[in-house]
Formats: structure tokens, C-alpha cells, sequence
């Protein structure tokens, strides 16, 4: 079977998605607020003043101004979800392929999805593709704990449920922690999984932890998961009583999550460092085009020198990447000149004047 | 001149300005010379739109610089998904997707006079049959919609292979599909799916996530198809300062991808130079699909016998094989880790302890030139550097002399 390989095409278009929830929610009427509401929500920026006098002067004629003043849909059916193109079943086949998709599905689900999307060939398959740096020590997707910590996990995270986790440390120290888990990072580079989450310290101490995933032994909900229990838990009081985020931070959580507010706002909100690392670039090897996308992942600002005839970057990082930056600078060699922050600076100054030295056989 | 739309029709158009916008972001008005200032306006103003609050803005010596910039670590979504939902259409497009989804079932089939009838009453439009026809031709080819012949005509019903019958078999897909999105090829189709079963992305965040990729999954889609269908290809390729713009072909074998930078290239076997070389994606432009090759199947076998000696994307010069030898020294009491990143990193070299907190490094390549940005991350602790390639060891030393000069106080 061929698949029609049109991968810009309308049906898949923001505009289609807004008018598809507008009509679904139109059945009892819709204000012409609301709709406006609806399209800033969901539109792109300026979806607005371009949708907007289509749909309300009829050229598109999927809606009636009723007496009321509201909108109606001029459609019967409250589902307006189309079924799945065959490029979408093609991506999804390609992905029963791919060793992770166990962490979610098991094989017989697997071998039924297989069964029901037969008519499609895969859009890719893992032969396809040659990751050729990425990390030797990925992840176990194939172990029964893993799989099974994993899944617990995932689910835990929909709730915020606490979870007792026996970690095992790089150090091979095994300690047990209560954790509130809050999302799952994922590494391509690193080919791991991380669980984000706020881990209760002895005293009623809360922190921002990072755990990976193959690291942690057993996992279990904890028995705390009751209303009256989860409300006695140490972790979810000590971190209400931390000192109050910013309103933004405040309301961003409330609005997301109003059955469970667990603050995790007050730990993970942006912790950009205080100065950003500042780069000189040199156009040397095609420094510029290089250094971009070496960094392209993290919020940058680059600029061109024309005195110097050279580009400056400034990178805002979390400080948790430092020692990942430093690294990567480094690669560069004299390509690029690290400016600042002095903090940095001297790590890599550090680094050069050893290296210097085995090379000219000091003691370093 | 025409008013200003939103919506285009032609994706390659934003595709290079958005990419500029992302990865350089440092481009004033005066530096895009590719078309008129006009242009520019409209294609800012598009991705402006697009990308909300990820467009940021400074003034800099030269003008205002307008620039993507967002912290991947971050975003549930890629917002450059963005693009590939930016197709324009007519009023008939949208009204008859509409019409479609509300009349059609997957249970009852529908002639085109009939369907076409039904459509008139509902909307209180007039459409012709014919109109009718072509959309339901266009949806079929898509996938949405069925059509099954009988007798001479051809009825229509709605496809019913849906999402939410596929997660009865597996209640887990939505969370893959939330997963995937923004982990494997063609994540913004994930997101299509996301979009019409009304998913968000909240358990999930990825580290080294490298936005641009969508922007080369046209391209991607065709050499994949060009690959499964054994065909050689032709294909128009611009060198890196964007001044050269050439043709190339051959027998496309596979995707290399750089799971730490990002970068995604096709591995092709020319077969006039009777090699394999690479080709960044982001480079490429008008994949056109050639004859069915025969040899194709054993070009990917030899690739797969020589992989592990390409250490990035270079098949190398004249030697073909090269040999790096790097000797390091490891605090073993407090450096464990770096051994451990030889082991993660070094693709299969060899390592071995030569004395107390001593070790070398090994490792075969077609070309250790390759290998020289991965090297340099050792910096502080390279006690010696060895290699046949006498070129890369020396220019290896010769950057550490510079950097020693470039940083003296």
C-alpha cells in the first residue's frame, strides 16, 4: 500500500483543529467572546483577525448567529474527531518497532495494534537511522523491573501520587526516599530516563531531586496516598510552607492543576543562571554554524561584532549544565573564547593550563 | 498587491527563514538578501505569529535582530510543529471537511449524488458534484474516508480505524504517542494526533532536544521512501556558507543522526566515486526519485560491515584507515566517572590501564580528523596523543599552544 506522503497539508492545520473544538462546543451556542477566547487560546497569534471574519460572516458556513446573539454549529454531530490519515497509522506502526514502545504497551497489545494497523507499512523503521554517538549504557527498555518501575512511575506522575523509590547511587549506596513524582525527562543523548520529582529529606526537608530511572530498584505507590494521609505528609507541608513563588509561577500551577496543587512550581521554575556564558566565535572552521547548532537546544542570543569581525553568543543555562558546557565548549577548541562568567572562565583556564602542561612535560 | 495571509502554501518558503531564526537568530532585515525586503516582512510577520512567545527581539549596531529562542528542556511541544500546520485552503476545503465528518459514518455508505445532496441541505450552500468528488478522492488518498466500489459507482463511508478504538487494544498508546512526539522521527505527526484527540503533553520533558529536525521531515519522508523502494535519487544540495548550490546523485543507504548535536545526514553511495558520503539534511533541497537500483540492498550491507569504523560522518580520504591512540590520565580514586565516559562515548575503543591512574585509549577510524571535537573534551588530562594521521595530532597540539595563548592573564 502506498502512503500518501503529504506531510504539509491542511487537514492537520491549526485552523482546522480551533474550528473543529469551536463547532464541538458550539451545539448550546457560543458567545462571540467566547469564540475569540477559543481561537487566541488554540490559534497561532494573529489566528484571529484572520479566522475570526469567516467564520462569523458566513464565508465559511459552518455556524448561525441565532437570536440570542450566540453561535451555533449548523453541524448534528458533537465529535467532529476525523479518523486517523494514513500517515499518522504509518508513524504510529513505525513506532511498534522502536524498543521503548514496551515501556508503555505490552506485547500482546503490541501484536494487537499490528494486526489493526496491517494495512500500512511502517513510515520508518529503526534500520533506517545510525545514531552514531549516542551513549553505550542507554537504558534497559528490555527488563521486567525496569518496564514495571517505569509503568508505576507513569502513572504516578498523573496524580503526583507519592512513591517510595529504593535508589541505588552511582556509588552503589542504596537508600529508600519518599518522592513526589512530577514529570519524566527523557535524554536522547543519554538514551535515559529521568524522574523529576520532590524528594522529603530527614527532618521534613523537601528538595528537587533527580532520579534515573535505571538506578532505581523497587518502586512503590506510597501508603500515603490517602486524602487525610496525603494531607499529614511531610513532603506536601514542608514544601507549602517554603516561601511563596512569584504570582506567574502561582498561578500557572493553579490553572494547570487544580485538583492537586502540590507546589512544584517552587521547584522547577525556570533557575537560569545568573550570567549567561558569553562565547566568542570565531569564523574559523565554520565556527559559527557549528557552535549554533551545538547549542541550538539551549536559549541563546548571538550577536555579530563588526569590529572584531566575530560573533558573540550568550547562553542561559540551568546550572545543572554546567559541567555538560564546559565540555562542550572545550571541543571547540580555539574556535571559540569563552568571556564569561568568571566562574566558568577559570574552569576552562584551569583546564587549558594542564593540559598545557602534560604537553610540554610540566608537572600539572 | 495581495493582502497579508497567515497561511501558505508552499512550506519550503518558511522553512529556510525559520531555521535562520532559530539557529542563528542573529539576523537583522539586511542580512536576508535571499529575496526582497517585502518578502522578509511577510515571512517575520508569519513567524511572529507562529511562534508567540518564543520570538524575541534586541536592538543591536546593526538594526533589530529578531530571533527564536526557547530552553528545550522545557517545551512539552515543539512550537516549530508549528510550520507544518500552516497550510492554506479554501472556504470549500474547510467547509466540506466539516460537512464530511458530520454526514459520513463508518457503518452506512453514501453514493456521491446522495452525499453531495446531503451536504446542500446542511450547509445551505451549493456544491457541485464534482466539487464533492474530488474532496472525497483527496480524503480517500488520505486515509479518511473509504470508498468502495459497487456495481459502476463509488460509495463513501468514513474510515474507522480511529485513535480511539486503537487505544481500547492499548490503553498505553496516548501516553507512547505523548512520549514519542518528542523523541522519535516525525514528531510533529505525533503531534497531528495529539491535536485531533485532544492530548497534552504532561508527563514528559526532553533533554537534548534539537527543535530544527522538523523542518528537514520533508526531505526526510522522501529519501525514507527513496531508501524503502531501493531507488537512486537526485537531489540539489547547498554548501554550508550557502554560495553553492549543486546536484548531486546516487543510492541513498541510510540516516546518520547525531544524537548530541542535532545534526541528521544521508549516507549516500555514489556511484561514479564508488564511495559512500554523507549529506547534511538541512542542506538538502528537491529529492526526486530515480530508477529502481538493484545493488542498493548490497551498498546497505557494506555500509553495516564498515560502521564501526566511521567514528562521526566521515568515510575518510585516501588511507581508509586511521588509527588514534590518546593516553589519559584518570584520578581512579575520584575520577571514575571519565572512565565511564570513554566507555559511554568512545564507540567500542579500546581501553586498557596502563599503570595507576593511567589508561589508553584505541580506536580505528576511516578518518580521525572526525574524532578530534570528542578528543578535546578530555582537555586537562590528555597526557599524550598518538595517530597515524599526522595532520590531525599535530593540529590537535597546535590549538592547545593557542588556547594556552588565547587564555594567559
Amino acid at each position: 500500500m502506498k502512503i500518501n506522503n503529504h506531510l504539509f497539508s491542511e487537514v492537520y492545520g491549526c485552523y482546522f483543529t480551533v474550528v473543529k473544538r469551536i463547532l464541538e462546543q458550539a451545539e448550546g451556542g457560543l458567545t462571540r467572546a467566547e469564540i475569540e477566547s477559543m481561537v487566541q487560546t488554540d490559534g497561532f497569534y494573529d489566528s484571529a483577525f484572520h479566522l475570526l471574519p469567516k467564520l462569523f460572516s458566513g464565508e465559511w458556513d459552518l455556524m448561525e448567529q441565532r437570536t440570542d446573539g450566540k453561535y451555533y454549529s449548523k453541524l448534528l454531530s458533537k465529535d467532529l474527531t476525523r479518523p486517523m490519515t494514513d500517515l499518522e497509522k504509518a508513524w504510529l506502526k513505525a513506532l511498534l518497532s522502536d524498543k521503548r514502545i514496551q515501556l508503555f504497551i505490552n506485547p500482546e497489545e503490541t501484536a494487537s495494534l499490528s494486526d489493526a494497523l496491517k494495512e500500512v507499512p511502517p513510515l520508518f523503521l529503526p534500520s533506517d537511522f545510525h545514531f552514531y554517538d549516542s551513549a553505550a549504557d542507554g537504558d534497559s527498555y528490555e527488563e521486567k523491573q525496569y518496564i514495571d518501575n517505569f509503568r508505576i512511575i507513569l502513572k504516578a506522575c498523573e496524580n503526583h501520587t507519592p512513591l517510595t523509590i529504593l535508589y541505588e547511587s552511582g556509588k552503589q549506596n542504596r537508600t529508600k526516599r519518599l518522592v513526589v513524582p512530577y514529570k519524566l525527562n527523557y535524554s536522547s543523548r543519554d538514551d535515559k530516563f529521568r524522574l523529576l520529582g520532590v524528594a522529603c529529606q530527614r527532618g521534613g526537608h523537601v528538595k528537587k531531586t533527580t532520579l534515573n530511572l535505571a538506578r532505581i530498584l523497587t518502586v512503590e505507590l506510597s501508603a500515603e496516598t490517602s486524602a487525610e494521609s496525603y494531607a499529614k505528609n511531610p513532603v506536601i507541608n514542608s514544601a507549602k510552607n517554603l516561601p511563596e513563588a512569584s504570582t506567574d509561577a502561582l498561578t500557572e500551577t493553579f490553572t494547570n492543576n487544580i485538583q492537586n496543587p502540590f507546589p512544584f512550581y517552587k521547584f522547577f521554575r525556570k533557575t537560569k543562571c545568573k550570567e549567561p556564558i558569553v562565547l566568542e566565535i570565531s569564523k574559523e572552521r565554520n565556527g559559527l554554524e557549528r557552535c549554533m547548532l551545538q547549542f541550538a537546544s539551549w536559549e541563546k542570543q548571538t550577536e555579530y561584532e563588526e569590529e572584531r569581525d566575530c560573533y558573540v553568543c550568550r547562553i542561559y543555562y540551568d546550572g545543572q549544565d554546567e559541567t555538560e558546557l564546559l565540555v562542550r565548549v572545550l571541543s571547540f577548541g580555539p574556535v571559540i573564547k569563552v568571556l564569561g562568567p568568571s566562574t566558568f572562565l577559570a574552569q576552562i583556564k584551569e583546564r587549558v593550563r594542564k593540559q598545557y602542561r602534560w604537553n610540554t612535560y610540566e608537572e600539572p | 498587491m495581495g493582502e497579508f495571509q497567515e497561511l501558505i502554501r508552499n512550506f519550503d518558503k518558511i522553512r529556510d527563514y525559520m531555521r535562520d531564526f532559530y539557529i542563528y537568530g542573529f539576523k537583522s532585515r539586511s542580512d536576508f538578501t535571499r529575496k526582497s525586503a517585502r518578502t522578509y516582512d511577510n515571512e517575520k510577520r508569519r513567524i511572529e505569529s507562529y511562534m508567540g512567545e518564543y520570538m524575541k527581539w534586541e536592538y543591536t549596531k546593526t538594526g533589530k535582530n529578531l530571533f527564536i529562542s526557547m530552553d528545550c528542556a522545557r517545551i512539552p511541544v515543539n512550537p516549530l510543529y508549528a510550520a507544518w500546520k500552516s497550510k492554506t485552503f479554501t472556504g470549500n476545503d474547510i467547509m466540506l471537511h466539516f460537512y464530511l465528518l458530520d454526514l459520513l459514518d463508518s457503518d452506512s455508505r453514501l453514493s456521491i449524488d446522495s452525499l453531495t445532496d446531503l451536504i446542500c441541505t446542511r450547509s445551505g450552500q451549493v456544491f457541485d458534484t464534482q466539487t464533492v468528488r474530488n474532496k472525497c478522492k483527496e480524503y480517500a488518498e488520505l486515509g479518511i474516508i473509504r470508498a468502495e466500489k459497487q456495481k459502476k459507482s463509488l460509495y463513501y463511508s468514513l474510515s474507522d480505524n480511529t485513535f480511539s478504538q486503537l487505544l481500547q487494544s492499548a490503553p498505553g498508546l496516548g501516553e507512547a504517542v505523548k512520549f514519542f512526539q518528542g523523541s522519535a522521527a516525525f514528531g510533529e505527526i505525533g503531534s497531528f494526533i495529539m491535536d485531533n484527540q485532544k492530548l497534552e503533553n504532561d508527563r514528559f520533558t526532553f533533554k537534548h532536544y534539537y527543535a530544527a529536525h522538523t523542518l528537514e521531515d520533508g526531505i526526510l519522508l522522501d529519501l525514507l521512501s527513496a531508501i524503502r523502494n531501493r531507488c537512486a535519487i537526485e537531489f540539489v544540495n547547498i554548501n554550508e556558507s550557502g554560495t553553492r548550490v549543486s546536484t548531486f546523485d546516487g543510492i541513498p543507504v541510510k540516516i546518520f543522526v547525531s544524537a548530541a548535536t542535532g545534526r541528521r545526514y544521508l549516507c549516500l553511495y555514489k556511484t561514479r566515486e564508488k564511495r559512500f558520503f554523507n549529506y547534511r539534511l538541512d542542506h538538502m533541497k528537491e529529492v526526486s526519485l530515480k530508477d529502481f537500483c538493484e545493488t542498493a540492498g548490497q551498498h546497505q550491507a557494506d555500509l553495516e560491515n564498515n560502521l564501526d569504523r566511521v567514528f562521526g560522518v566521515s568515510f575518510g580520504g585516501q588511507n581508509r584507515k586511521e588509527i588514534i591512540c590518546m593516553k589519559l590520565y584518570v584520578n581512579e580514586k575520584t575520577e571514575g566517572f571519565i572512565l565511564e565516559r570513554l566507555i559511554r562515548e568512545g564507540q567500542g575503543g579500546e581501553l586498557i590501564r596502563l599503570e595507576k591512574n593511567t589508561y589508553q585509549y584505541t580506536k580505528e577510524v576511516f578518518d580521525s580528523n572526525d574524532m578530534s571535537p570528542w578528543i578535546k573534551t578530555f582537555m586537562g588530562r590528555i597526557i599524550q596523543l598518538e595517530g597515524t594521521n599526522q595532520t590531525v595530532i599535530n593540529r590537535f597540539y597546535k590549538d592547545i599552544k593557542r588556547m594556552k595563548e588565547m587564555y594567559e592573564d
